[in-house]
């Protein structure tokens, strides 16, 4: 009897020790992320299976220096490794790089590297190869796809074999996003011998890289195929073979995934086809938030547009609301009076006022602010006139291949007209819009696209000087605040500054920030399991890749393994952060409220349809037939 | 015989001269477009600077137009080098004769086939003349015929391969997979290509059976004809030796001239099926704005059409020499 309840007392104790511990493990897990934090790694799962993940066209360059398509992308960000990648809740966490540090000024950032990485080849990965990579994209920024960024390096130094320094001109915030985690690095015994000038048509097959995939066979048009790097320096993936089919019909990408014949779509699905995919058990969605936006530039070299009154005048002349849940079937946000993306964390300034909120659709209010700008009807022909008597006629322009943003620009177009402005709209074919864009002749002028994962794009849209500012407007004292949150390393220091740029860009509005629209994926769960998601990344990305491993393979119970791992304590814990930051956006409105048919709707379509036929056929026949006597 | 290469040699000079003209053509048109022809390159900012300026002084595009235009001629009649495609950043004909096998097989397939069946099905509906087979396959034929290839292709798609699964959704083979033998190979080749084959066929046949229905009724009407039924001869032998033999010439010419046609439909349905052929090529060369690539692919296909062309009208003057005179 007494020595039960010692023993009882034991047990409790280890108990407690045991979950003790657990919890030390988790709060240190908490304290200093690593990239295990986001991916399963258990020796319990059986590697194996073929990871078929779709393109829709060629890869025309592996080059990792001046790649450019998202298809090209897919295959160079799992062939190569960058020292750090940002992690589906904004951490930033290493891939090549163990660790690293930055100098008080900002200016010097210190990496260390995982010493046990290799080439495909064979030779190891050294400090060599990445200062070489950093040297030569500063040598010859101009021929690759890193130039903007690429003149803000000084120097990169091999401190020792594990080591490297790299050195920047002056401090440069977004360092970590567009070159850290940016730039591939390449394998100095081979690039060592192309010449820059050569590089545009250096399309780098076979690539030699140090990714968890190691490039197998191209047959052109047809489909790549990669193998899992054994010797991969952070574990071997799960996944034994990663197939890329070009299939060039998007809808039949679609029909191969409900077949089992791919495992994800890699194109965003047509919203309409959305109530039919969610009845499907095995089909996931994921919605992905744009990090850039669908926008209107005012032109400011113009009057009224350098208006601050007039470009607020036309925000309340649309209704956003509106626009997101009709033209967009509600899979967009509405768009920020800050231009970044409200899923953007850190940077998106949670205080900002929605624009409905600010600028709400109301045109006698729009109608009265361009009464104060003496844009008033002088001529009584029912349009307003400038201060000099001649009409006044605003010309808008859209991208008339994609007739989401047509239509908008319509609406915004109609509700002008409403209160009297005489609007010429015109959609645009894509060359001749981009070439009104760049020759600086519209009056407002509906584009998309410019994002960033880091708030320096605000600065290529809104600084005086800005690559994308196309409406060249200026906004006082905006351009020394862009400036400094560039040059500002500390995220909280610089945060502060991008969120007072977002306040300032509110009460200016030099562009009209329509909506950051939402693109659809979907995948299959059925056959692998661990996708990592990431609300701005598709679910094909590197930490799902890492992660996915075949259920048909596993002899253990699957739940064990997905709930216990036993080696990274905490991997699952911080596996399952990402996830639930990713499905916030997919409880977003049209995918639960809309009626969701029967999947047995396709059939009856399909039977209506023959139905159909044969009664016209027998009509013709008996017409034919009547008419012939 | 000496007409006979008269008229070989006449054929043969038009062929090269509306060739050439194809090739000027295909020069002179993109550079005439809004934003010219090489706005990819010039408006996308993932184009970095300098490579756009060894791109430009690769492709001559910073020389005046006409010896452009020169250099362009020269460069084809003496290498057969159209350029480098932008996007690809290979050879041009390179690119090209990857992607023709795939082509010509689904074309020079579906064109036989549909050629058989079309010309006997005529035959049949010829000599039923009003009766109900008649009126049925030539309703049928009328019906296919107005269909959108790419349409017909996609339903085909959806009904056979995605309901029925009999056929699979995309490829040319299963990718990825390694044959034991090439038999395996041809095996699986022809379970991805049966269904585009079947689309193309379907498209391509009503064409021959309207045409050889046609140009056997509108003999029949022909005095020899009815001299022929005076003598008793058999309604059959009639229709298929006195008949057909005629009409054949404007069946050959409508070969001659459906081939392009089939090209044309083949790329569409390529695309449906993501067959890696010349028609996804030209979809992604407008796509990129490649011009090079698209005008390798006007120049090869044109000169595919041409050859055969040509090839079908010397057999048509060895079957009747009428068509060798003036």
């Amino acid at each position: 009897m007494h020595r039960v309840k010692w023993l009882s007392i034991i047990t409790l104790l280890l108990c407690v020790i045991i979950i003790q511990s657990a919890l030390v493990n988790v709060n240190a897990a908490n304290q200093t992320k690593s990239v295990f934090n986001y991916i399963i790694r258990d020796p319990k799962i059986v590697p194996g299976g073929t990871f078929r993940d779709p393109m829709m066209g060629e890869a025309n360059t592996l080059n990792p220096l001046t790649y450019s398509t998202s298809w090209e992308y897919m295959i160079i960000s799992v062939v190569y490794d960058t020292l750090v990648i940002r992690a589906p809740d904004g951490n930033y966490v290493g891939r090549l790089a163990m660790d690293w540090s930055v100098s008080e000024d900002g200016k010097v950032w210190t990496f260390k590297l995982y010493p046990n990485a290799t080439w495909h080849d064979g030779k190891p990965v050294t400090a060599e190869d990445v200062a070489f990579t950093y040297n030569y994209i500063r040598d010859y920024y101009n021929y690759t796809r890193f130039a903007s960024y690429a003149i803000f390096i000084k120097e990169a130094k091999v401190i020792d074999d594990y080591t490297v320094q790299i050195e920047l001109k002056s401090p440069y915030a977004p360092f970590l996003y567009y070159l850290a985690a940016g730039v591939y690095i390449l394998p100095k015994h081979i690039w060592k011998d192309v010449k820059p000038s050569e590089l545009a048509q250096y399309k780098n097959e076979p690539p030699i890289g140090s990714g968890p995939f190691i490039f197998a066979e191209h047959k052109p048009q047809q489909y790549y195929k990669l193998v899992a790097n054994p010797k991969y320096h952070l574990g071997r993936p799960y996944i034994d073979t990663l197939l890329y089919p070009i299939i060039s019909n998007a809808d039949a990408m679609l029909l191969a995934l409900k077949n089992n014949e791919v495992d994800v779509v890699t194109w965003s699905i047509p919203y309409q086809t959305i109530p039919q995919l969610v009845t499907e058990p095995n089909i996931k969605l994921h919605n992905v938030t744009e990090t850039g936006a669908r926008y209107a530039y005012f032109n400011c070299q113009r009057w009224p547009m350098n208006e601050v009154k007039f470009r607020q005048a036309v925000h309340y002349a649309i209704n956003i609301t509106e626009v997101v849940n009709i033209v967009y079937q509600g899979y967009a946000l509405p768009g920020s009076l800050g231009r970044l993306p409200p899923v953007l964390s850190p940077w998106y300034n949670e205080n900002l006022p929605p624009k409905e909120k600010k600028y709400p659709f109301n045109l006698s209010k729009a109608a009265q602010l361009l009464n104060e700008l003496g844009l008033i009807d002088r001529n009584g022909d029912g349009w307003r006139d400038y201060p000099n008597g001649t009409t006044f006629t605003l010309t808008i322009y859209s991208p008339s291949y994609d007739p989401l943003r047509v239509r908008w620009g319509e609406i915004l177009s109609n509700n002008l007209k409403e209160i009297g402005v005489k609007v010429n709209y015109q959609p645009l074919e894509w060359t001749a819009l981009v070439n009104k864009l760049n020759s600086g002749d519209f009056d407002i002028l509906i584009i998309g696209g410019v994002g960033s994962l880091d708030p320096d794009i605000l600065r290529d849209i809104f600084h005086t000087k800005g690559f994308w500012n196309n409406g060249h407007c200026t906004i006082p004292g905006l351009d020394a605040l862009l400036e400094k949150q560039a040059n500002t390393t500390d995220i909280e220091a610089r945060k502060a500054l991008v969120w007072k740029i977002q306040e300032i860009l509110a009460e200016n509005v030099p562009l009209l920030n329509t909506v950051h629209q939402q693109f659809v994926f979907a995948y299959r769960d059925d056959t692998w399991k661990g996708w990592v998601l990431d609300p701005l990344a598709s679910p094909d990305n590197w930490f799902s890749l890492m992660s996915l491993y075949n259920v048909k393979l596993q002899t253990a119970p699957t739940t064990t393994i997905t709930i216990h791992p036993t080696t990274q304590p905490s991997a699952t814990t911080s596996v399952t952060l990402p996830t639930t930051i990713a499905t916030t956006p997919i409880t977003s409105p049209t995918v639960t409220t809309s009626t969701t048919p029967p999947s047995g709707a396709d059939y009856t379509l399909i039977a209506v349809g023959a139905v159909a036929v044969i009664v016209i056929v027998a009509i013709a026949l008996v017409i034919m037939r009547t008419t012939r006597k | 015989m000496s007409k006979l290469t008269h008229f070989l040699l006449r054929k043969i000079t038009s062929r090269i001269v509306v060739f050439y003209v194809i090739l000027t053509i295909t020069f002179v048109i993109p550079r005439m477009l809004p934003g010219g022809a090489f706005a990819y390159l010039i408006n996308n900012p993932n184009v970095p600077p300098n490579m756009r300026d060894v791109l430009i002084k690769q492709f001559g595009l910073d020389k005046p137009i006409i010896e452009q235009y020169f250099i362009f001629i020269k460069e084809f009649f003496t290498t057969g080098n159209l350029g480098i495609s932008f996007s690809r950043l290979q050879p041009v004909s390179q690119v090209i004769l990857e992607a023709l096998p795939w082509t010509l097989t689904l074309v020079t397939t579906s064109v036989v086939i549909s050629a058989i069946i079309g010309i006997l099905l005529g035959l049949l509906v010829a000599y039923k003349r009003a009766s109900k087979m008649d009126v049925f396959f030539v309703s049928v034929a009328m019906f296919l015929r107005s269909m959108p290839g790419f349409w017909l292709g996609m339903v085909l798609l959806i009904v056979i391969g995605f309901y029925m699964h009999l056929a699979p959704l995309f490829g040319a083979y299963t990718y990825g997979v390694t044959y034991a033998t090439p038999f395996e190979y041809i095996a699986d080749v022809l379970y991805h290509l049966w269904l585009p084959l079947v689309s193309l066929i379907l498209l391509t046949t009503p064409t021959y059976l309207v045409i050889t229905r046609n140009a056997v009724l509108d003999v029949m009407s022909e005095d020899y004809i009815m001299a022929a039924y005076a003598r008793g001869l058999p309604e059959r032998n009639i229709l298929l030796k006195h008949a057909f033999k005629p009409s054949c010439a404007a069946i050959l010419t409508l070969l001659a001239m459906d081939l392009g046609v089939s090209l044309g439909g083949a790329m569409l349905i390529e695309r449906v099926f993501s067959i890696p052929g010349i028609g996804r090529l030209t979809y992604d060369a407008i796509y990129m704005q490649d011009y090079p690539l698209l005008l390798g692919v006007v120049v090869y296909t044109s000169a595919v059409t041409l050859t055969l062309v040509t090839l079908v009208e010397i057999l048509q003057s060895v079957l009747d020499p009428r068509v060798r005179l003036e």
